[in-house]
């Protein structure tokens, strides 16, 4: 398996119906819309786009949750697809935003961590414990919580809860959508410096969705920004924030807050909201919100283009003023 | 001890439990005194004693020997009562055992799997909704014969559209949360979901259901035995012990009344007792079930 | 819209076809029908004439085909009995029914939703815990033990109204009253639910302090809302009324449809008794029929669902 990227998406396309009245003639929008990137064994990639980008959908079609109306995606080479079979699902899991809701509220502690393993290969209560309590310990629970019910517990606890499980068939692939953004800020780092130690124990890939900047930040090697289905940009953490290329980008990063009141904060101010219906429209995504739109923008979508090593993006402006520089 | 039941008491009664508490306890002396019929009270069904037909009940008549008299055949009323009790009570629990079995069963497989088995389903709940209950139970009544039989399968067929309908609206609702998708991605198939999960989380609302419903099946297995489409004889049910009495209206009334308190009485209480149970449950069930 | 309305019509259609079959199927195959009529001892030519006059000698799918069939093309078939055409002696009960129903459905419904509004007007004061109580009572004492209390009551200690038949309008009243207590109370206990609902949102306080008059608060906005779970359920208070109709008739020797079909019944007169199912299925799905569509073309998003799920 060297070589062989643990994880490739190749245009993937999710689109949904729009219903309308009267008219029938069906109607899509895509909330992923022609995707592609790769992610390596031990790596750790965030995903970061305002609500109604598709991160969230991109992430359920990497976890085999929904198909994919076109494209490819790849896992150790094997094709992951809703109804994939059941070893598959051992390598790739995910953990949600809400935790509590995450779990089954009738079911004690032990219930919940066993539930993989006895799904996967009913197994026996004593292997299972094997399983599971060294692993309890390093999240620090101790065996009586195991007969407790998730009301008792704090949604921290919770969501290490949700971790865990995940952990127990040990994958290689650990999708978190928006893994912090209902815990307490104090919580919030816990969680991210948890899931960090953790990764290198285990050389477990992550894919991170969040909204929250500052969450990519702290937790991802390599991020990509999403606009309504498409990615705009992608980079290493580093060059993404000392070498901000696309507009939207640099919109975001320049929203998160600042803790520091004396230093000074340029304003980059996005109008408007997004909205579904720039998908029906020629040209660029983003060219009702973007101050620098010129006349291709209106219509042509742009290609995502190299600006540096494993520095890509998606914009019009960006590759005319490097085409002017070369 | 009388002293450690007091203060109990006022605290249950303060919390507003007290009334369910002493509901719950009648309804279980009900039943288990009618149960026991054949235990506390042997006699033969079918043994007539003309000699004795149609004597006072003691408030009459405070000599009498009958608690309630007799009826036309010399029968003991009160007897009577509780053995008609004991086969309306057996007949609407086992009834409405089935029709949840069986109404569980088909809104679960609907709400889960979706597709022609959904639609086959709400098909089949419509088509049932579109015939009154005292139809079903006289269109089997004359095909089948009348008798327990028929009456359980009258229950069955009637009642299961309706736990089956909230059966499916839950499942469909579970179908969505987190957790039930979390199973999926360790692997589960949807029978393993429906086993390890669903039945859980729908079993109280289902519970509610049921009891709501039983009062309605007591209510169907008296009218059907009212009208002689429901059970027969050497059995005797409350519904045939209120027809049987209409005759003598005008003088021996409790022959009618006393039976037709019974069914109020149970009825009231299993009513109640569901009344109080969907109360403590969350408030989305009124709209649930649309009582 | 029109997708809707075909796939609602056919899915009416396809209800009182499988319950029409249901019906046959069950008559023919839980017993002999002829043995039913001449009883244990019949004769061997006997037995045949009456099979092969009732058409019951042949094989079960032809019989099925024949009666479908006729079905379509109006012709009902005979009475075993009554040697009679079923729709006629169907057409001859139908009167004091139709007379005894129309009024007991508006009467509920009206009765019903104005109990359930008052209530929940006057939510916990005297006027509404008198309709609670009136509530309980109404749905857990079933038609029978009101019809035989009834009697009791009113035809033999105060010998005010006759207990039996029909020919005046004094006869409907206890029938009457019979019948509707449990409906209205059914009723009533949901549009006090649905108006107390409707009553807490936040645009009825929106509305008063507009200035509008407490009256038109409650009719205009709160009633206009509360109604819309209620008027679904009426559909099916009305299958639940007819149902009543069977016991009620025959505690008060009433000669309509109920009575009928329940001698119908009790004699195993297939023919008679399939037809009073059929027309009484057909009325029903009917009307939900038209119920459903009325629906459907005031509000899109139903004509926009799937056909089958609701």
């Amino acid at each position: 398996m060297s070589g062989q990227p643990l994880l490739e998406v190749s245009h993937v396309k999710k689109r949904f119906p729009i219903k309308r009245g009267f008219s029938t003639k069906s109607r899509f929008f895509y909330a992923v819309d022609d995707v592609s990137f790769r992610m390596e064994e031990g790596e750790s990639v965030g995903i970061i786009g305002e609500s109604g980008c598709g991160k969230t959908t991109l992430a359920r079609l990497i976890a085999g949750l929904e198909q994919a109306t076109e494209g490819e995606i790849l896992f150790h080479g094997s094709s992951v697809h809703a109804k994939m079979g059941r070893d598959m699902r051992k390598s790739i899991q995910m953990i949600y935003q809400d935790p509590y809701a995450s779990v089954d509220p009738r079911m004690d502690l032990w219930g919940i961590l066993e539930e993989p393993l006895r799904i996967q290969s009913n197994m026996k209560r004593s292997q299972a414990e094997k399983i599971i309590m060294p692993l309890l310990e390093t999240m620090g629970f101790t065996e009586d919580s195991l007969s407790k019910y998730p009301h008792e517990f704090s949604g921290g606890q919770i969501q290490r809860i949700c971790i865990l499980r995940s952990l127990v068939l040990s994958p290689k692939l650990l999708i978190c959508d928006e893994p912090v953004s209902s815990l307490d800020v104090s919580i919030q780092a816990q969680i991210l410096n948890l899931l960090k130690k953790l990764q290198s124990e285990k050389s477990l890939a992550y894919l991170v969705i969040s909204h929250d900047m500052s969450v990519i930040h702290h937790i991802s090697d390599r991020i990509i920004v999403m606009y309504l289905g498409q990615i705009v940009e992608t980079a290493t953490k580093h060059d993404l924030f000392a070498n901000t290329q696309h507009p939207y980008t640099k919109a975001l990063i320049a929203a998160i807050p600042n803790a520091d009141p004396a230093k000074k904060q340029k304003k980059a101010i996005l109008s408007g909201e997004a909205s579904r219906a720039a998908q029906e429209k020629p040209g660029c995504l983003f060219q009702d919100r973007c101050e620098r739109a010129c006349a291709l923008c209106y219509d042509q979508r742009p290609d995502m283009l190299p600006v540096n090593t494993g520095h890509y993006v998606a914009c019009h402006d960006v590759q005319t003023m490097a085409r002017k520089d070369s | 001890m009388f002293n450690a039941i007091i203060p109990k008491l006022c605290r249950l009664r303060k919390e507003g439990k007290l009334s369910i508490l002493l509901l719950a306890i009648s309804f279980l002396a009900i039943v288990a005194i009618a149960f026991a019929a054949p235990l506390l009270f042997p006699i033969d069904l079918a043994k007539v004693s003309l000699g004795d037909r149609l004597a006072n009940p003691r408030f009459v008549d405070s000599d009498s020997p009958y608690l309630l008299g007799t009826d036309s055949l010399g029968r003991d009323i009160l007897i009577r009562i509780i053995y008609a009790t004991r086969t309306s009570l057996a007949i609407s629990m086992t009834g409405m055992f089935f029709s949840l079995v069986l109404g569980v069963f088909l809104g679960a497989v609907a709400g889960m799997f979706g597709g022609i088995a959904d639609i086959v389903v709400m098909f089949l709940i419509e088509c049932r909704q579109a015939i009154p209950m005292m139809l079903i139970g006289i269109v089997l009544a004359s095909t089948i014969g009348p008798g327990s039989f028929s009456i359980i399968l009258t229950i069955i067929i009637s009642c299961w559209s309706g736990i089956a309908r909230i059966t499916r609206g839950q499942v469909i609702q579970l179908r969505q949360s987190k957790y039930i998708e979390s199973s999926r991605l360790f692997g589960a198939s949807n029978i393993d979901i429906i086993f390890k999960h669903v039945l859980k989380n729908i079993a109280s609302v289902v519970i509610v259901e049921g009891t709501l419903s039983l009062a309605g099946c007591i209510l169907l297995e008296s009218s059907l035995s009212f009208l002689g489409l429901g059970i027969q004889p050497p059995l005797t049910s409350l519904g045939i012990m209120v027809n049987n009495g209409r005759d003598y209206l005008i003088s021996q009334w409790w022959l009618a009344i006393m039976p037709s308190l019974v069914i109020v009485l149970l009825s009231l209480q299993v009513s109640l007792i569901g009344d109080w149970l969907r109360d403590r449950m969350d408030p989305k069930l009124r709209h649930a079930s649309g009582r | 819209m029109i997708r809707y309305v075909v796939v609602r019509t056919i899915r009416a259609l396809a209800t009182i076809w499988l319950v029409w079959s249901l019906v046959f199927f069950l008559s023919r195959l839980t017993g002999d029908p002829v043995k039913w009529i001449l009883g244990e001892f019949a004769t061997k030519e006997s037995y045949e004439t009456v099979a092969s006059s009732l058409h019951l000698d042949l094989p079960l799918w032809e019989q099925y085909m024949r009666t479908l069939s006729g079905l379509v093309r109006g012709d009902m078939g005979m009475s075993y009995y009554h040697r009679r055409p079923v729709a006629d002696l169907f057409l001859q009960r139908l009167g004091p029914t139709m007379a005894l129903q129309s009024v007991v459905i508006v009467a509920t419904s009206a009765i019903g939703i104005l109990f359930g509004v008052v209530a929940a007007v006057k939510h916990d004061k005297l006027v509404d815990k008198a309709i609670r109580f009136f509530t309980i009572v109404g749905c857990t004492i079933p038609n029978f033990v009101f019809a035989v209390l009834l009697i009791f009551l009113f035809c033999l200690k105060l010998k005010w109204l006759p207990s039996g038949n029909i020919g005046s309008f004094r006869h409907y009243v206890l029938p009457f009253i019979s019948l509707s207590i449990g409906p209205i109370a059914s009723i009533s206990r949901l549009t006090r639910s649905a108006m107390l609902d409707t009553l807490s949102q936040e645009y009825i306080d929106v509305a008063r302090m507009k200035g509008i008059s407490e009256s038109a608060v409650i009719i205009k906005h709160g009633l206009r809302n509360a109604l819309f779970p209620v008027v679904t359920v009426l559909g099916g208070q009305i299958v639940t009324l007819v149902g009543g109709a069977f016991v009620v008739e025959s505690v008060f020797s009433l000669p309509g449809i109920g009575t009928l079909s329940v001698t119908a019944a009790q004699t195993r007169d297939f023919p008679l008794l399939q037809y009073c199912v059929f027309i009484m299925i057909a009325t029903f799905t009917f009307v939900n029929l038209l119920v459903d569509l009325s629906y459907a073309a005031l509000d899109p998003r139903i004509r926009d669902g799937e056909w089958a799920t609701n």
